[in-house]
């Protein structure tokens, strides 16, 4: 037998066998269709529209999500973040045609703490496992190589990097505008009022008829974190003039 | 098939299923962090904890939802199938594939059996289609080769279990192979784990060895006996030959899928419910074991 004609099979599978299990979900070296995702997440955003948004508590949303989604589709989603509302607000205002393309930056030792919260942050927000106890660059690389692979993609961060306790907007960390910078992306700007009245930091759940309104705010070309907030903030306090931390305090208060 | 809620032999099996699951789960609870071997005890009881109270529910609403339930659980197992040989994002075979699956389910459900058998042909034959409709001959061969390993051992194979179910007083056989594959396959790993030194195939697995079988062999056999009131049929034929294919074909089932692993180098893809292995670790068993359980009802039933 002639070895120079031989071939072996390639498997494709080191999507399933080389990464973590809490990582699979995500399209790192392969990307496939998962249906049970989206059945999942189709069930999902119609409890969440028709039930959760308009039994329990409002969402209103000013912007045009349509527009960008034919613009951009490759997008980091920036937004304030005071409440666990956060995302299933900013995933209940994105046209459903656009779910299977967003991603969420979510805390691994929440939204992966056990089988049943793992297989929610999966298949209902195609959530990034942030590791915010160990600094190994792991979620830095995750994001990083989304993308940079995916040709459709929204990924939601929280630049302030944990829920606010008093519900002011904190500084931002660097990774967003990172993200933005290493791979050319442009930031859609979001803000996010009433959530923190809605379900505080510490409250048990979020409360019946409260009202939140997710501002669409500008696309902005990727730059340095100072820039990225600077303009977040000038924009924001076109909508509301008093919810910067840094108007009312300095770095020693924190 | 009616709601087998309504009838006292059904919830009553339920009600000890789960009593001994809890029991068991009590028990190795306080050691379940002792060794390796507690660790993997403890995570195979809480996926049964967990898995066994939504099969049986499945199970006791009668048709449509355990044919509706096994059709699910084909299409997961499938998906893995898929995922472990590196061809989930192939959607074209994964599509086809699915939608055979839903075919076999319910050619299986309306009881077509000449239909159920040939689909394999018909699902050979659309899946050599899809490199000519994407004009593609690239790996061809082995997407086409692998998706019908698939279809047949994971699709035709499991699958028996819903003509089991479509029998009369089915759901009762199909606890009781469902019981006999598990405490057989426990049995034998516990076995191999503690006293395991003759590896049957070395070369394919660590978990099966000499003593573990024979183990299997000595204490299955007489659990098979005491469990068989479970059976609509309790003459030493049915729980004899029962206990024998589910020792048998379930350590084949279970072999059969190891090579498959081996060869791609792949343990497992996630876990089911919680705790050991992924969904195909659930089914492999099952894969041999349900045709010829199902024949072999219908042998006992026609001469004995």
């Amino acid at each position: 037998m002639n070895d120079n004609n031989s071939r072996d099979w390639t498997y494709e599978n080191d999507q399933w066998t080389k990464l973590p299990v809490h990582i699979r979900h995500l399209p790192i070296i392969t990307r496939h269709f998962d249906l049970l995702s989206a059945v999942i997440r189709f069930i999902w955003s119609q409890f969440l529209k028709n039930i959760f948004f308009r039994y329990w508590m409002r969402l209103k949303v000013q912007g045009n999500f349509y527009e960008l989604i034919k613009k951009h589709p490759k997008l980091i989603i920036m937004s304030n973040h005071a409440s666990h509302l956060d995302a299933l607000s900013i995933a209940t205002a994105v046209p459903i045609r656009n779910w299977l393309n967003i991603y969420f930056a979510a805390a691994k030792d929440y939204f992966f703490s056990n089988f049943f919260m793992s297989f929610f942050s999966k298949h209902c927000i195609g959530a990034i496992p942030i590791d915010r106890k160990k600094n190994n660059g792991e979620a830095i690389k995750l994001c990083i190589t989304l993308l940079s692979r995916l040709e459709k993609i929204w990924l939601v961060l929280f630049p302030e990097g944990t829920r606010t306790n008093d519900g002011y907007i904190h500084p931002f960390k660097r990774g967003v505008a990172l993200f933005a910078l290493r791979t050319k992306t442009p930031i859609l700007f979001l803000y996010l009022q009433g959530a923190y009245q809605a379900w505080p930091k510490g409250a048990p759940f979020a409360k019946l008829g409260s009202k939140i309104t997710v501002h669409v705010g500008p696309v902005q070309t990727p730059a340095p974190v100072e820039e990225v907030y600077a303009n977040y903030k000038a924009w924001v306090k076109t909508i509301d003039s008093d919810v910067f931390w840094d108007d009312f305090h300095t770095e020693t208060d924190s | 098939m009616h709601n087998l809620w309504d009838e006292v032999i059904f919830r009553n099996t339920a009600i000890a299923i789960i009593s001994g699951l809890a029991i068991l789960a009590v028990a190795v609870f306080p050691f379940r962090k002792k060794n390796a071997n507690a660790k993997s005890a403890w995570a195979s009881i809480q996926s049964w904890v967990i898995g066994a109270p939504i099969v049986l529910l499945f199970l006791g609403l009668g048709s449509p939802y355990p044919t509706i339930g096994l059709t699910l659980f084909t299409i997961l197992g499938a998906k893995e199938f898929f995922q472990i040989t590196g061809m989930y994002h192939r959607t074209w075979f994964v599509t086809v594939t699915y939608f055979f699956i839903i075919g076999m389910g319910a050619s299986a459900h309306l009881e077509f059996r000449e239909f159920y058998n040939i689909l394999p042909m018909g699902f050979l034959s659309t899946i050599s289609l899809i490199p000519i409709i994407r004009n593609s001959a690239k790996n061809m061969l082995q997407y086409i080769a692998l998706s019908t390993v698939n279809f047949i051992l994971i699709g035709w194979g499991f699958m028996n279990t819903i003509w089991i179910v479509n029998l009369t007083n089915g759901t009762y056989f199909l606890i009781y192979l469902v019981l006999l594959t598990e405490i057989s396959d426990n049995i034998s790993l516990a076995v191999t784990r503690l006293w395991g030194k003759r590896r049957i195939v070395g070369n394919i697995t660590t978990r099966r060895t000499v003593e573990g079988l024979l183990a299997s062999f000595i204490l299955t056999l007489p659990i098979a006996f005491l469990l068989r009131p479970i059976l609509p049929e309790t003459s030493t034929n049915y729980w004899l030959g029962f206990s024998l294919v589910a020792i048998v074909m379930g350590s084949l089932g279970d072999l059969v899928l190891a090579v498959i692993r081996r060869d791609l180098g792949a343990k497992d893809v996630g876990a089911f419910i919680i705790g050991r292995g992924g969904i195909l670790d659930r089914m492999d068993r099952l894969i041999c074991t349900a045709p010829l359980y199902y024949y072999l009802i219908m042998f006992l039933r026609q001469y004995y």
